[in-house]
């Protein structure tokens, strides 16, 4: 049996933001998000963590950096800090597939970190991924995540959410 | 709500990560289809001396995973370790310049690079393997390969052990239609060793 433990599995359809609550426990440390979408066009996929209290934090916490990679173009960097959401997840007409690692998320010791790698058909014409990385500047216990974006709907999103089981040996 | 993992007082387990059920929970996980791990092994092929891994079984899964072990060449002449899609069960394997790639490389001497090209006929490439270097390592996630209404897109990281450089980045397939089989393969001559295991991500 593998390590990852599937914990939630979220579908939606043209929404512009989604909640996913209660998702977040003291059972792990470290989770894998796997994100699927399409877009009616291009845009840039947010997130955020949602504290005990079921609200999505928007304070200027958020700390990121990612790479764009691109197949026609030079690659790009997308970094900020002190703002309100990690971003650097793309999304496209033709979809956008992540993988994201956030650690400690439920601790209320630590900041939460994020590692994701994402790949979308960013325009019509060409791929684009991303590699990077974001913190979540505060120690509050969080319990879930928002996925958003400004201006346009999500076709289709699907969110599925797995814990790392560690044990001692 | 998550299910209650039993973290405490269990042998072997730290207090969090433990992934502990209750009985009541395994009870209803099983009935939902949810119990048990969250990787599941489709098919592990080892490299002998062999020019071509074909996988044609991919279950049925919307995100595969698959890792790349000890991957060595049987020459001293560099090889990329490529990938392609059949869309007939591995009869064939599709070749035309439709791949698309977007990776970045880093060396251990400090070199970076952009690979990125949109007229591939294939996955070029995971990673590098020649006799001269020790075997190169990495994973990809696949997403979509079954699917006919999306394209097949990939994301990899991988050690190189060739200079030696990391890999990391994407390909994508932009061709709508179900890729039901999968063969990874050296750009020249053959693998001297080798092991790739193909999972399924599990889901609902």
């Amino acid at each position: 049996m593998s390590a990852l433990r599937l914990i939630n599995e979220t579908k939606a359809t043209s929404v512009s933001s989604l909640t996913i609550n209660n998702i977040f426990s003291a059972d792990f440390d470290i989770y894998q998000l796997t994100i699927g979408n399409d877009n009616t066009t291009n845009n840039v996929m947010k997130l955020r963590l949602v504290n005990s209290s079921g609200s999505a934090i928007s304070s200027s916490s958020y700390d990121y950096a990612n790479l764009e990679l691109n197949a026609s173009t030079t690659f790009g960097e997308d970094k900020n800090t002190n703002v309100t959401e990690f971003r650097g997840l793309y999304e496209a007409l033709e979809g956008n597939y992540a993988i994201v690692w956030l650690f400690n998320p439920y601790s209320s010791s630590s900041y939460s970190f994020m590692l994701q790698q994402s790949q979308s058909f960013y325009t019509t014409a060409y791929p684009r991924g991303g590699k990077g990385i974001g913190v979540l500047k505060t120690t509050a216990s969080t319990t879930g995540i928002n996925i958003f974006q400004t201006g346009s709907a999500f076709s289709y999103l699907n969110v599925r959410t797995y814990g790392l089981r560690v044990d001692n040996g | 709500m998550p299910y209650g993992y039993l973290g405490q007082n269990q042998p072997n387990q730290t207090v969090s990560n433990s992934g502990v059920f209750s009985i009541t929970d395994v009870a209803e996980l099983q009935s939902q289809g949810k119990l048990g791990g969250s990787l599941e092994l489709i098919e592990e092929q080892t490299a002998s001396t062999s020019a071509t891994l074909d996988f044609t079984n991919l279950g049925n899964y919307d995100v595969h995973f698959m890792t790349f072990n000890n991957f060595q060449a049987d020459t001293t002449t560099s090889a990329g370790v490529y990938g392609r899609l059949s869309n007939n069960g591995g009869s064939s394997y599709i070749s035309t310049s439709n791949y698309q790639r977007a990776f970045f490389r880093i060396s251990t001497a400090g070199a970076t690079g952009e690979i990125r090209s949109t007229t591939e006929t294939e996955f070029d490439s995971f990673f590098s393997i020649d006799s001269d270097y020790p075997s190169s390592q990495g994973y990809a996630y696949f997403y979509n390969l079954l699917n006919s209404s999306k394209y097949s897109f990939v994301t990899f990281q991988s050690w190189n052990s060739v200079t030696p450089w990391t890999y990391f980045g994407g390909f994508v397939l932009p061709v709508a239609e179900t890729h039901n089989a999968l063969r990874i393969f050296p750009s020249v001559n053959n693998f001297l060793t080798g092991t790739a295991k193909l999972y399924g991500v599990k889901q609902i």
